[in-house]
């Protein structure tokens, strides 16, 4: 018996297979036919290491795009040249920043967009472009990465410096210096008795000072009120003893004025006449004290004179007194 | 028989002998002069007078001289050698030598000068100015022989101005004559030769400072 197969129904079913599976290789693509991308170009410094072609771009956390490809800038061989492609409704504008993130620590890198005012420019390319370019910025987690190894190296000192600071000559130093402390804040307890009875004796002084000062208030309200009293009192005797100078000086105004002649006759030669008479005095102060000290000295010779020899110009040598 | 004598006249008697003894006995002690030859007395005069005088507006009132030791007095100051000094045998000033230092410097620098110089006698009057003089030589000094005898005299000025006691100048002046002869006649002319160099160069020395001390 030949069998009968229906080729309608195997045809169908073949479509149908066929269409579901191009609708699961579209789901398992994640294949987006609505949306629209716009290419960008970021060109970084240095390393990307750990960036892959597909992976991810972000914009504020959310994923907006992949990398589709990573090459060396033709310009520049020490940038690297990054081809993203980000969706168009990512408001990409020329003050927007890429930088390369990382993931935990795995070494799985990305690329974060961020920054850009909502009004300012969006970003085209521009005449020797071959698509926008996004400003980059380096990530400071990669500093860090780049800069590990000197760390290390830095830690492997700094546990060297400290394994000489924990030298055992250093750790009896410290000890010592522990038990001198130990000591010093014994005998501080000690003498805080000490400082109880100072504070309790400057207490008592604080006291007698209040006292003292009430005192000196008092004092002083006597003394203004004995001022106030007194004042005017004062304040008469005061302007008689000055009409009485006054008085005073007119007269010695008045005595001068009638004997300017004399005065002046006075100031201009008897004081220099004084004044040379005072330069005589003391030559002859000098001499007398000179007489006085001969007289002193040998009281005969300064009467009698002294016994001197005598130069005899017809000779010409010196005679003594006897010998003439 | 009864003496007439009072008893005064009996004490008197032998007063009279007690102090002609003390008198004698002093004889040894005071001095009375010698019995020598007579010295021979000299003065110091500035002889070219011209006008005593100068000008009136500019009066200087020379005090007087102070002396180094040794050379003021009556006596001839001499010097010897090895610094030592004496006095010239029968000879000397009429006066003491610090007055007529004085008196001569008073005609001689006022004359060449053409200020009005006053000296003692004038303590009383104005001056503009003092002038101190400081005596350090008036010496004879003799020599080998009689023609190698100098004079030696250095004097230093100092102008005073009387109304702020601001020091005008200060000058010392030196001079040196030869004794021309022997005794004390030709001693004492170079003492007024050398003197009148002295007032010759003082004078022109101070004439400049005729305005500093104007009255």
């Amino acid at each position: 018996m030949e069998t009968r197969a229906s080729y309608m129904l195997v045809g169908g079913f073949v479509l149908t297979f066929l269409a579901g599976l191009v609708a699961f290789a579209i789901w398992i693509a994640k294949v987006d036919l609505d949306a629209e991308y716009i290419d960008y170009d970021i060109y970084f410094e240095g390393t990307v290491s750990g960036l892959l072609k597909r992976s991810i771009v972000y914009y504020a956390g959310i994923p907006v795009g992949d990398v589709r490809d990573i090459t060396l800038a033709k310009q520049d061989a020490s940038k690297v040249k990054v081809w993203v492609r980000v969706r168009a409704e990512v408001p990409v504008t020329e003050e927007s920043v890429a930088k390369l993130e990382f993931q935990g620590l795995t070494g799985v890198a990305y690329i974060e967009l961020s920054g850009g005012a909502p009004d300012a420019p969006k970003l085209i390319a521009k005449a020797d472009e071959e698509r926008p370019v996004i400003q980059s910025e380096a990530s400071p987690l990669l500093a860090i990465f780049e800069s590990a190894p000197n760390l290390v190296n830095e830690a492997v000192l700094a546990v060297g410096q400290i394994q000489k600071l924990l030298s055992d000559d250093n750790i009896s130093n410290v000890s010592g210096l522990l038990k001198n402390s130990e000591r010093l804040t014994g005998n501080l307890a000690d003498g805080t008795e000490d400082l109880a009875v100072m504070m309790a004796d400057v207490k008592e002084i604080l006291t007698q000072t209040k006292t003292a000062a009430a005192k000196i208030n008092q004092l002083v309200d006597s003394g203004n009120a004995l001022l106030e009293e007194e004042a005017k009192l004062l304040v008469q005797e005061t302007s008689k003893t000055m009409q009485t100078a006054t008085a005073l000086l007119e007269r010695i105004d008045s005595m001068v004025s009638a004997n300017e002649g004399a005065v002046t006759q006075f100031v201009n030669t008897s004081l220099p006449e004084v004044s040379r008479m005072i330069l005589d005095l003391r030559v002859t102060a000098r001499n007398l004290s000179r007489l006085m000290s001969r007289i002193e000295q040998n009281p005969s010779e300064a009467i009698f004179g002294t016994k001197e020899a005598e130069y005899d110009l017809n000779k010409r040598t010196t005679v003594e007194e006897g010998n003439r | 028989m009864k003496s007439d004598r009072s008893p005064k006249s009996l004490f008197a008697l032998p007063a009279l002998a007690a102090s002609a003894l003390m008198l004698a006995g002093c004889g040894p002690l005071i001095s009375f002069g010698d019995d020598g030859p007579a010295d021979k007395v000299y003065g110091l005069e500035y002889n070219d007078v011209r006008a005593a005088s100068g000008d009136m507006a500019a009066i200087v009132y020379l005090e007087e001289p102070l002396m180094s030791d040794g050379l003021g007095g009556n006596q001839v100051s001499v010097v010897l050698d090895n610094n030592k000094r004496t006095s010239l045998m029968g000879v000397r000033w009429s006066a003491n030598s610090t007055d007529l230092i004085r008196d001569f410097l008073v005609r001689g620098v006022g004359s060449t000068s053409g200020i009005r110089l006053l000296g003692e006698g004038a303590i009383d009057v104005q001056a503009g100015c003092r002038m101190g003089v400081k005596v350090w030589a008036f010496e004879f000094v003799p020599g080998d022989r009689a023609g190698d005898d100098r004079v030696d005299i250095e004097i230093e000025f100092i102008l005073i101005r009387y109304n702020d006691n601001r020091l005008i100048g200060q000058e010392t002046i030196k001079s040196s004559e030869k004794v021309d002869g022997s005794g004390g006649d030709a001693i004492v002319t170079s003492f007024e030769r050398s003197m009148k160099a002295v007032s010759i160069e003082a004078g022109s020395w101070l004439a400049p400072k005729s305005a500093d001390c104007s009255l």
